[in-house]
């Protein structure tokens, strides 16, 4: 609920302006800031329900140990497609580094650990058989044109909508069981750029 | 320096930039010609459809079209092209192009004709846009087409199996099926459009 602080804070902001206006009737300043205050209200009460009634799927979360795995993912595939990429991040908050060793997905027959890259115009993709570490205090993206997991040998099609179980299995910490949303075909996660900025920090604070 | 001189100085100077301008604006469209008669990019081709049948570039005369390398095992850029493609195409039925992008062509050739199959291909391809056709070369044609196009793919093992690095951008060529350049899908939906449209009215 932090997050939504400025929000609440915001009127207060605009009585600000409105008194350095100074010379309106008292009158309509009156209405006006009772206006501001139950619309403040009202935003402070709609964010708090909101947090109550969205539904868990929309970003969902799992906790293994000292690692917090947020909102899997994975596209719908177009039909006879044998393969899709699964993502994820993972924030490690203990002080000894981890490492994601290998994962399953109830949708396909096995699963690897992938990286990919787009260099000069060639996309380039490559296994990582020693996984993926995560140092402590970072943060590890997995997303779409970068490290993800390759689920091939698809048993079906992936449907939007549906929610598929998996599981990942760390070094350290052990396995835990996910779901996976499956997002549309052409979904692309929002503020990348942003994420990659905090992978980075992440991983500069260690 | 007297202010007569400063003048005839600076009239100089401007009669040599202005050299210097039309210099390049000459040079540059001679430059343009050049690559276009060179024709290092396309040119010639016959693929099996994957709907059955065979495409002969000849039948694509007078028509604009996009081309590019993909396989149907690719988890991100070629599920994601086509979807961009179907969307972009979508909207410029929409627009002021609508009359010309009816024609448009966009040719989806797997750089994977050992799994994918013209029956696997075709039915991959029934989720996105009709203008989109998939064309399965012969492992044996594979290496002279992909020259032909500058394009580079290449077989990666992995524990289960195998996958492919390969060119991603979308080629485009004009009605006479001169090569004009490339579009990408890591490029905004905004100068993707703006790509076609102006393909579409040259």
């Amino acid at each position: 609920l932090v997050c939504h602080l400025p929000l609440v804070r915001l009127p207060s902001e605009q009585l600000h302006v409105i008194g350095q206006l100074g010379q309106h009737s008292r009158q309509i300043r009156t209405i006006i800031m009772s206006f501001t205050r139950r619309a403040a209200l009202l935003a402070a009460s709609a964010t708090i329900l909101l947090a109550f009634i969205a539904p868990p799927s929309q970003a969902h979360g799992f906790k293994i140990g000292d690692l917090e795995i947020g909102h899997p993912w994975t596209r719908a595939t177009p039909p006879s497609a044998r393969v899709a990429g699964g993502f994820f991040t993972i924030t490690n908050t203990g002080a000894l580094p981890d490492r994601l060793i290998s994962a399953s997905f109830a949708g396909s027959t096995t699963v690897e650990l992938h990286e990919m890259a787009h260099e000069g115009g060639v996309m380039t993709m490559r296994e990582l058989p020693a996984g993926m570490e995560i140092k402590p205090g970072a943060r590890l993206e997995l997303r779409p044109g970068g490290l993800h997991l390759m689920f091939m040998g698809l048993k079906d099609a992936l449907k939007e909508t549906d929610s598929i179980k998996g599981e990942l299995v760390f070094e350290r910490a052990g396995r835990v069981e996910v779901s996976f949303k499956v997002e549309s075909m052409g979904y692309r996660p929002k503020a990348a750029g942003a994420d990659h900025d905090h992978a980075g920090h992440g991983a500069k604070t260690q | 320096m007297t202010g007569l001189s400063v003048i005839r100085y600076g009239a100089w100077a401007a009669i040599a930039a202005l050299g210097i301008v039309v210099a390049v604006v000459l040079l540059n469209p001679a430059k343009k010609t050049d690559q276009a008669a060179g024709g290092r990019v396309g040119g010639a081709f016959q693929i099996a459809t994957a709907k059955g049948g065979v495409l002969d570039s000849a039948s694509l005369k007078g028509k604009p079209y996009g081309l590019f390398f993909g396989f149907t095992q690719c988890p991100d850029i070629c599920p994601g092209t086509l979807t961009d493609m179907t969307a972009l195409m979508d909207e410029l039925d929409k627009g002021a192009t609508a009359a010309k992008i009816k024609d448009f062509r966009i040719l989806f050739i797997t750089v994977d004709p050992e799994r994918d199959t013209a029956e696997l291909l075709a039915n991959y391809l029934s989720a996105f846009d009709g203008r989109i056709i998939g064309l399965v070369p012969t492992l044996d044609g594979l290496p002279a087409l992909a020259k032909q196009f500058a394009a580079f793919y290449q077989k990666v093992p992995t524990t289960s199996g195998y996958t492919m690095n390969h060119t991603s951008a979308v080629y485009l060529f004009n009605s006479e099926g001169v090569f004009s350049g490339t579009l990408d899908i890591q490029e905004s939906r905004a100068n993707q459009k703006a790509k076609l449209e102006r393909l579409l009215n040259r």
